[in-house]
């Protein structure tokens, strides 16, 4: 190719290119006179066009409780719409119309004389009130489907459930938090003219229908749910809080099985409440958490080896002076243990705890905890609290850190940290959505338990457990003790911030019990807080007692066996182990009552599976993965001889299961420490 | 397939051409995620990103081997791609009364869309043959023919877009090859003439099209639908546009085609003119970057096959818009590298990254 053949095809591609670049420029003035000149003629069409739309709106999916009972639901709802310029007469339908609607008949004729293409009459009329309009049969009238938001249990978990609004979306809790998957989609009918601009005759014309939306499933017990509204109610009214609450959950899993809030609302009319009530306090009000934070501190210490639950304090006759602040004990104590420090709540003790255990371990284990970071339970308004970083802390934030000062918290943090400690110091995450469901009910997404990290050894978690029933058994969390049950918590009493003084108020602040039961194999781990009581002063007298009476509610509920029932006498020794002699006829009642009283709790139906009364020959129950006391309660049943060796949860048992179990044989259960749970 | 890669050609990859197509990838995929959020929406987005990358694995494959070594199998390509224009009529499997695609276990092929770059492939290879002159009568001839069959194959799909598509190419081609412009003003005169026969050639609907474009007020609720609904949406975007909740022409389903060819109405509603001016100036960047390849190459292959990927890109660009703005007939062919589809998005990419290859080896 000689150059000047290139150069002129070099020069055809440059003319090519502008022409390209001047047809973008006539694009350019294109979009220049369809947007900016004639903008308004256009924007006026698409008003027109949206003026002649029906929203349809979706059945928005249901929330269940974690065994499918409904805590809000969709049922159908019709809206009645009028096409004004097919209504014949006005004024006549109005005048009969107006009775049924139960309104002025000069506001149903005001709605209906609009030269609009469209008008809702009324929406979400109840189907036989739809009816009773239909048998008018009014030309020009009509009904569109709609779902109407129904919260049958009331109160019940209000502020977690939060509630829908007039528009079709969540405004609180969950409600709007899984808005997204609740709503479906929504449809579109057209007034008159279809899509494709066809006339068509009478009714709206469907062009896309809606999709309803899907069902989310909570792990909230409803039964639980309800037996801790009840006594916080009860707490709220007998103490005239300013707010109460209490959380239950399976320190386990780190599911939620009930959060009560009071001051509460009724979601079927949220629009009577206000935000005071709406709000779900346990997540969005932080609080200085006061003593219950010592069992934090009590875990760092512990586990970094500062202190043994032997070691020795001195109370300083109850007086400190730390950063020339004057820091007081309720008592003048001489010596403590390092857990009778816990017993008594020495705040003195505490303090010295913390100086050994160092700023920089204590924020460690602070934030190990989970305080200062959101748990992720995905229910909307999450605060983090505040937990500054050691750089930022004064001469005394060691010391007011150490009695749960200077530091705020929210009350599903805490209990998330105390289902830690109960869980073989393992933190899990809070979850309160257990599955997303499609509209047939089938589970389309399940959450699972979720680990987040090891806090403290199990081993450490095991001796502060120890402390925390001392704590229950003979301090300060006497009246949190329910019989039958051993219970693991602490206490926390703490002032507020006065806002005009900057000073921590004298008046009474936020009293608490933090805890769990069984100690030995936790199935619940519950706070109990009362915001500003005004007829109560101390953490032990008005938080404990409340903790006792649901906890023992709960524990009854789920099934849990008391620790006296069985009627367990041992009558031989053995090389680490025991026979447990147990037999049938006990307090417990028969093997059947057992089954069918749990109430669907798994420990029931294995006996009953096992035992059916008619049959000639008992057969052996499956006890492995259980307490020993949940297998004792099952082998009650039984008249047989139970030998027992080793600590903790079943790991093998003789006869296996499903075998022969004549009166008076003898089985054998090996027990093991339950660090295989994880 | 082993391709070896001389560090020479990652230097001289054109990083501006690639991002102002990235940018534009990323503008589709957030129109499309915004047309339909929530769960139901997600599909759309998840296959448009897996398109996407297969059209990226393409593009890398494309750009790395030699395209002397595409062009020299460039008659087998062109037989292969008429032979799978003629396989639509068999195994085609009909949607809204056209056969386009071939069903191939999960997804779908559309072969008029894989032919635009055959074609450029083919037209190249025999512009450049040694033994022809572009400058002949016999050359001409041949082109012609190379042409017409894949045009009339294409046309009774019918997919009228992409069969029109082909013919800017085809000029662009001669033209950059150096036909005489007499020569080609016989060619284009011969085609006006021949116009009046395609009348016969189109469907009914397709008739109706054009003579909507000649006269609108024709039938404003059924054939011109889509363009009145596409200049509402576009023109009540306004100067800074209803962003994304706000824009209720299109996510009400008044507009037609949302996801495909008229995502530009789409993104004008909701981001106005600035925002379609940044969209231009993205499209822009891209051509004039491919208009510089071709003037910058060295030899005639690669300014012919530089040429042919910018104008295809170029045209079918300037098309869509032209037809969403009601300034040309609707004649049915996607936004590209916006639109969703896979085949267009692939072979989009395929172009790309041949036009990339060309600009690669440029100084080798």
């Amino acid at each position: 190719m000689t150059d000047a053949l290139s150069d002129s095809l070099k020069t055809r591609a440059l003319i090519l290119s502008t022409l390209f670049a001047c047809a973008l420029l006539a694009l350019i003035g294109r979009l220049a006179f369809l947007q900016i000149v004639k903008h308004e003629e256009l924007a006026r069409l698409a008003e027109r066009q949206r003026s002649k739309t029906i929203v349809l709106r979706p059945k928005r999916g249901p929330v269940l409780d974690r065994h499918g009972q409904a805590l809000a639901v969709s049922s159908h709802a019709e809206s009645l719409f009028a096409l004004p310029a097919r209504v014949g007469d006005p004024e006549g339908v109005a005048e009969r119309l107006a009775p049924l609607l139960n309104e002025a008949p000069e506001e149903v004729r005001k709605r209906l004389a609009t030269d609009r293409a469209f008008v809702w009459v009324k929406r979400k009329l109840s189907p036989s009130l739809a009816q009773a309009i239909r048998t008018l049969g009014e030309p020009g009238l009509g009904f569109v489907q709609e779902s109407l938001r129904l919260y049958p249990n009331r109160e019940l978990a209000a502020q977690v459930l939060g509630f829908e609004g007039v528009d079709g979306r969540g405004l609180e809790g969950i409600e709007r938090a899984w808005d997204s998957h609740l709503a479906g989609e929504t449809g579109l009918a057209l007034v008159e003219r279809d899509a494709l601009g066809r006339e068509v005759t009478g009714l709206p014309t469907v062009i896309k229908a809606s999709t309803p939306g899907q069902g989310v499933a909570l792990t909230l017990d409803t039964t639980i749910q309800y037996l801790a509204e009840k006594e916080v109610e009860l707490a709220w009214r007998r103490t005239h809080s300013k707010a109460a609450l209490a959380i239950v959950l399976d320190p386990r899993t780190g599911e939620l099985l009930a959060l009560a809030i009071r001051p509460t609302f009724n979601p079927n009319s949220f629009a009577t409440a206000s935000a005071n009530e709406w709000r779900n306090r346990a997540v969005t009000d932080p609080f200085e958490p006061g003593s219950t934070f010592k069992v934090i501190l009590a875990a760092g210490a512990l586990e970094e080896g500062v202190a043994r639950p032997t070691d020795r304090f001195y109370g300083e006759q109850g007086t400190i002076t730390v950063a020339s602040t004057v820091i007081h004990d309720w008592k003048r104590y001489g010596w403590l243990t390092f857990s009778e420090v816990l017993q008594n709540s020495s705040n003195v003790g505490a303090i010295k705890v913390g100086m050994a255990l160092g700023r920089e371990r204590y924020h460690r284990y602070i934030t190990g905890f989970g305080f200062g970071s959101l748990t992720g339970v995905g229910l909307p308004g999450e605060s983090r609290g505040q937990v500054r970083a050691p750089d930022r802390w004064s001469g005394l934030s060691l010391a007011t850190l150490s009695i749960g000062q200077e530091a705020s918290v929210t009350a599903l943090q805490l209990i998330a940290a105390f289902g830690a400690v109960a869980n073989g110091g393992r933190l899990m995450q809070p979850q309160v959505v257990r599955a997303v469901l499609d509209s047939g009910g089938r589970e389309v997404r399940g959450f699972e338990p979720r680990a987040v990290r090891q806090v403290i050894a199990p081993e450490t978690a095991r001796a502060l457990t120890q402390i925390l029933t001392r704590v229950v058994g003979e301090g300060t969390g006497r009246h949190a003790a329910i019989p039958g049950y051993e219970v693991a918590g602490k206490t926390g009493t703490a002032q507020k911030i006065d806002p005009t003084t900057k000073r921590y108020s004298r008046a009474p602040g936020i009293l608490s019990f933090a805890g769990f039961a069984p100690a030995d194999d936790p199935r619940i781990a519950m706070l109990v807080l009362l915001d500003e009581p005004t007829s109560e002063k101390w953490g032990s007298e008005a938080a404990a007692p409340i903790f006792a009476a649901l906890g023992g509610e709960v524990l009854r509920y789920l099934n849990v066996p008391p620790r006296d029932t069985p009627t367990v006498q041992i009558v031989r020794g053995l090389e680490a182990g025991m026979v447990v002699p147990v037999s049938r006829g006990g307090a417990a009642g028969g093997p059947l009552a057992e089954g069918q009283g749990a109430n669907g709790v798994p420990l029931g139906a294995v006996a009953h599976g096992a035992l059916d009364p008619d049959a000639m020959s008992p057969r052996m129950p499956a006890v492995v993965g259980k307490s020993l006391r949940e297998a004792l309660s099952v082998l009650e049943a039984f008249d047989i001889q139970v030998e027992v060796a080793g600590r903790g949860v079943v790991v093998a048992q003789r006869p296996a299961a499903g075998e022969d179990l004549p009166p008076g044989s003898v089985c054998r259960l090996e027990l093991a420490p339950p660090t295989a749970r994880q | 397939m082993i391709v070896k890669i001389d560090r020479r050609l990652l230097q001289n990859v054109d990083w501006l051409l690639l991002a102002s197509a990235l940018a534009l990838l990323g503008l589709g995929l957030l129109t499309l995620w915004s047309l339909s959020p929530g769960r139901y929406g997600s599909g759309v987005i998840w296959r448009q990103l897996s398109w996407l990358g297969v059209g990226l694995f393409a593009l890398a494959v494309v750009a790395g081997v030699d395209y002397r070594a595409l062009v020299r199998v460039a008659p087998a390509l062109y037989v292969l791609g008429v032979a799978l224009l003629l396989a639509v009529f068999v195994l085609g499997r009909p949607v809204s009364g056209a056969r386009r695609w071939i069903p191939l276990g999960p997804v779908t092929l559309q072969p008029s869309e894989l032919f635009k770059v055959i074609f450029i492939l083919a037209l190249a290879w025999l512009l450049t043959a040694r033994w022809a002159n572009p400058r002949s009568r016999a050359t001409l001839a041949t082109a012609l023919g190379l042409l017409v069959v894949p045009f009339i194959l294409v046309l009774r799909q019918p997919d009228l877009g992409t069969a029109v598509l082909l013919l800017p190419v085809f000029f662009a081609l001669l033209f950059g090859a150096g036909v005489r412009l007499r020569e080609l003003g016989w060619l284009g005169l011969t085609g006006l003439a021949g116009a009046p026969l395609a009348w016969f050639v189109l469907r009914g609907y397709q008739r109706e099209r054009l003579l909507v474009y000649l006269d609108p007020f024709r039938d404003p609720l059924g054939s011109a639908y889509n363009v009145i609904q596409s200049k509402i949406a576009i023109g009540s975007g306004q100067l800074l546009g209803k962003g994304i909740v706000g824009a209720t022409q299109s996510r009400l389903a008044f507009l037609p085609e949302r996801h495909t060819d008229f995502i530009f109405a789409v993104f004008a509603e909701m981001w106005g003119f600035v925002g379609a001016l940044l969209l231009l100036v993205c499209y822009a960047l891209l051509l004039l970057r491919g208009f510089e390849i071709a003037a910058k190459a060295r030899e005639p292959l690669g300014r012919l096959l530089a040429l042919g990927v910018t104008v295809l890109l170029g045209a079918q660009t300037l098309i869509n818009l032209g037809m969403v703005t009601g300034l040309l007939p609707v004649v049915g062919i996607p936004l590209p590298l916006m639109s969703y589809g896979g085949s267009s998005l692939v072979v989009t990419l395929m172009a790309l990254g041949l036009l990339l290859s060309v600009r690669m080896r440029q100084f080798l």
